[in-house]
């Protein structure tokens, strides 16, 4: 056998080892053992929404709780062969203009093994025994949106679905229009009281959007938040230069590696996202070997590096979504039950709309009328 | 406690657990099971494809084709319409959708959604078991939809030839539809069974007919107890059993007098020897018709224990449970012309089949075979190889007309392509698309070199 295809099947095998690891770090801990207990809660809310800034591992997590429902229901699906416990799914983002639920249901069915995805019937809740109300008579078996939306329902319902995972879940708001935006919560909201499933949405902070527009999906929903590790916490502090320390100890197993003496670099240049710097970790791990280097170290990771303007952008929308899990405080809630809200009245809304120097629309006489 | 929490120590990432295979089709709970109103086979089947919101004739043609290569080659019209039925009998399409169905859906033991738990007893053809056509109580149709059940069910006692009204609402039993007229198939294109297949509209609720006599009322609940009985684990009629209970009645209750025993019942007096002497197995209208007389529930025979007899006397049924009528057997007399004319047919040039020579001389072509199996054999045989020298010689004439064909077209100096030949064969009736055709087309091409 080729001496490089050895090295290189060896590097793979390498590569795929560092990679499946899941490390369980302090904050994946305690966000998983607080994600078990929403899912376990036996007054479970009806969507829990799982978020965090990107790269921090919520994918990873929600695997690692996916595999734990599994576990759990192993014996009842030694029982039952037709009960599905967990299904999931991508959230794909749109080609065009919208989100698509009919590619979203789509996949969904077809991840499922859903037999005959696109000879779906649009299928009557009732039937009405007048004559004259029958059956529409030429229903079409094309699996229209609306076929495949109620197919979802009743393979929810009648695999005795518990939990629906939707993964990438912040594609789902991709809608122009306010009114579109709402029709996408109650979408959600409705395929949990037919279906009779816990929803968990896995995206980023984008997702918080939901609780602001709709005061019956807040009330309907738990937030489980992954975050990042923050320096300016000194058990963060702590505990990120024990992720280095282990990623120092698993990657010195194939090259001399040194991480925890520029601590402070990693965490800038990962966000304090372990997600973020294991990937980076990755690369720098295939170039080392696939070119014999000498070590992994600082200089030597900064040519894999996400660059600064990206980083930028993850910590603001990090810092925004944190900002936005921040609660409001007592005294505004006890002010707004106390006083209700200041509401426009109807005199001034009329007065509001009229710019200064801008006419009515009104329709001015032309001609003269003769009798 | 929560119980996604227990777990000991640390949580475990490292686990990769994967689905088990689920199963294909959705596993649906079969209606009124262990009771008479239990539901039969293809009722199941029609609430699964509803359930996945596909017609039942596509489910069968995709899916269960799938898992059995055999149900593809069910896969048209005709078995749709009239014969699928059979799935809810006791004969091999019954084995084989049952035996499908329990591996998509991993539910066991639907044979009981099917007649499959007497096989032991009655004839495999299933002579007499089976209605020709779905039959439906319209109030009961109407009752399932009054308590919200999304989709027909029907129950197995339906399908049967002998049950002809309902034993709740001891109205008739119908089989077309009130709106409009039809027949409907045993595997419907729209998913639910409650729905006519040709106008759409629902088959409940529409002009109930009343009126049964206590046979028929008698024969309904034996057929129930007959359903209800068949799904215990234990259950297992068989045709020896049955010989051995019916020598002791028959020692019992006419001391041993076959002939009196069926006089007393109302049949032919040579109607036992059949079953006891020549190894047939009772219809279910003879066994039913039986089971009256005895005044005894058909599935008492078979449930282990010694059934005990009601009466000390025979019961005669009040009517038939045959639709057809009875055909007259022939006498001596009548054998012997039978027999000269069948002779004298071995030797006609014509060599028509039984069925026909029995419509001339107006008897059934099962009477004909039975009193003279070895000439109607020597028929048939010479029927079916003149039928095979007809078809032969046909094939050589159409054969030499494709050459025919090819080599006038060749003599007006045109080439002879396929498309060429093949124009001028419709409007004969003909087509190179038939094997031989296309055989003798290329024949005739490489042997004059074209």
């Amino acid at each position: 056998m080729n001496t490089s295809l050895i090295q290189q099947t060896k590097i793979t095998q390498a590569l795929a080892d560092f990679r499946e690891y899941v490390f369980s770090h302090p904050i994946a801990k305690d966000t998983f053992r607080y994600l078990c207990t929403s899912l376990g809660a036996s007054s479970s809310p009806q969507m829990i929404i799982f978020t965090g800034p990107t790269g921090v591992g919520k994918s990873t997590l929600a695997k690692a709780a996916c595999n734990r429902l599994l576990q759990y229901y192993k014996d009842r699906m030694e029982v039952e062969p037709d009960f599905v416990p967990v299904v999931t799914v991508n959230a794909v983002p749109p080609n065009g203009t919208g989100f698509s639920w009919k590619d979203f249901h789509i996949r969904l069915l077809s991840g499922q093994s859903e037999p005959l995805v696109d000879r779906k019937f649009l299928m009557p809740h009732q039937i009405s025994l007048f004559s004259g109300y029958g059956v529409e008579t030429r229903a079409l078996d094309q699996s229209t949106s609306d076929a495949l939306r109620r197919s979802t329902e009743e393979y929810l319902r009648q695999r005795k679905t518990k939990f629906l995972i939707i993964d990438e879940a912040q594609h789902l708001l991709l809608m122009g229009g306010k009114q579109r935006l709402e029709c996408q919560f109650e979408c959600l909201k409705s395929l949990t009281i037919e279906a009779g499933v816990t929803i968990v949405l896995i995206g980023t902070y984008r997702l918080l959007d939901i609780l602001d527009q709709s005061g019956q999906l807040a009330r309907r929903s738990q937030v489980v938040n992954f975050p990042r590790y923050d320096m300016r916490w000194k058990d963060d502090r702590e505990n990120f230069r024990k992720v280095l320390k282990f990623f120092e100890e698993w990657l010195s197993n194939y090259v001399p590696t040194r991480l925890d003496e520029q601590a402070d670099y990693f965490y800038k240049k990962s966000a304090g996202c372990v997600g973020i710097l294991k990937d980076w970790l990755v690369r720098c791990l295939e170039y080392a070997l696939q070119e014999n280097a000498p070590a992994i170290d600082s200089v030597f990771a900064e040519q894999f590096a996400h660059k600064n303007r990206g980083l930028v952008t993850i910590i603001e929308e990090a810092c925004v979504g944190e900002a936005k899990l921040a609660d409001v405080d007592d005294a505004r809630l006890t002010d707004l039950l106390a006083n209700g809200i200041l509401l426009a009245s109807a005199d001034n809304s009329v007065l509001q709309n009229q710019r200064p120097g801008k006419r009515n629309p009104k329709r001015d006489p032309v001609g003269e009328v003769r009798i | 406690m929560n119980p996604f929490l227990d777990f000991n120590g640390e949580p475990d990432f490292q686990s990769r657990l994967s689905m088990p295979p689920r199963s294909v089709l959705f596993s649906l709970v079969p209606d009124g099971v262990g009771t008479s109103e239990q539901e039969s086979l293809l009722s199941l089947i029609t609430r699964t494809s509803r359930a996945h919101a596909v017609s039942p004739r596509r489910l069968i043609a995709k899916i269960f084709s799938r898992d059995e290569p055999v149900i593809s080659k069910l896969a048209y019209a005709k078995f749709f319409c009239d014969l699928a039925g059979t799935a809810n009998g006791l004969g091999q399409y019954a084995e084989l959708f049952v035996s499908a169905m329990e591996r998509l859906t991993g539910r066991p033991n639907l044979r009981h959604l099917t007649m499959l738990s007497w096989r032991g007893l009655f004839p495999r053809n299933g002579q007499g078991l089976l209605a020709r056509h779905p039959r439906w109580c319209p109030m009961c149709l109407y009752q399932q939809h009054v308590v919200g059940k999304r989709s027909a069910v029907f129950p197995l006692v339906w399908s049967l030839e002998v049950y002809r009204s309902c034993s709740i609402h001891l109205c008739k039993l119908e089989e077309q539809c009130p709106h409009c007229g039809k027949t409907q198939p045993f595997l419907p294109r729209f998913p639910d069974l409650g729905i006519c297949d040709h106008c759409r509209q629902p088959l409940a609720g529409i002009r109930p007919r009343y009126g049964r006599d206590s046979f028929e009322s008698w024969v309904a609940d034996a057929v129930g107890d007959m359903v209800t009985r068949q799904s215990a684990s234990n259950f297992a009629p068989d045709v020896g059993h049955f010989r051995e209970f019916l020598r002791e009645q028959i020692a019992a209750l006419s001391d041993g007098n076959r002939a009196a025993f069926c006089r007393a019942l109302g049949f032919n007096e040579h109607g036992l020897n059949g079953w006891l002497n020549k190894g047939e197995r009772p219809s279910p209208t003879q066994f039913l018709a039986l089971c009256y007389g005895l005044e005894l529930m058909p599935a008492n025979i078979f449930d282990g224990a010694q059934p005990q007899l009601t009466g000390t006397c025979l019961k005669r049924p009040l009517g038939k449970l045959k639709g057809r009528q009875a055909i007259s057997r022939p006498d001596r007399k009548r054998r012997e012309e039978l027999e000269s004319i069948l002779l004298a047919k071995l030797n006609d040039a014509d060599s028509l089949p039984v069925s026909r020579i029995a419509a001339e001389l107006g008897v059934g072509p099962a009477c004909l075979r039975y009193w003279f199996p070895d000439i109607c054999a020597q028929l048939s045989e010479r029927h079916r190889s003149m039928v095979k020298q007809r078809s032969t010689a046909y094939r050589a004439k159409q054969c030499l007309r494709v050459e025919a064909l090819v080599l006038s077209v060749a003599e007006e100096g045109r080439y002879p392509s396929l498309r060429q030949v093949n124009y001028l064969l419709r409007k004969e009736g003909m087509s190179l698309v038939q094997p031989h055709l296309l055989q003798a087309y290329r024949r005739a091409r490489q042997s004059n070199r074209l």
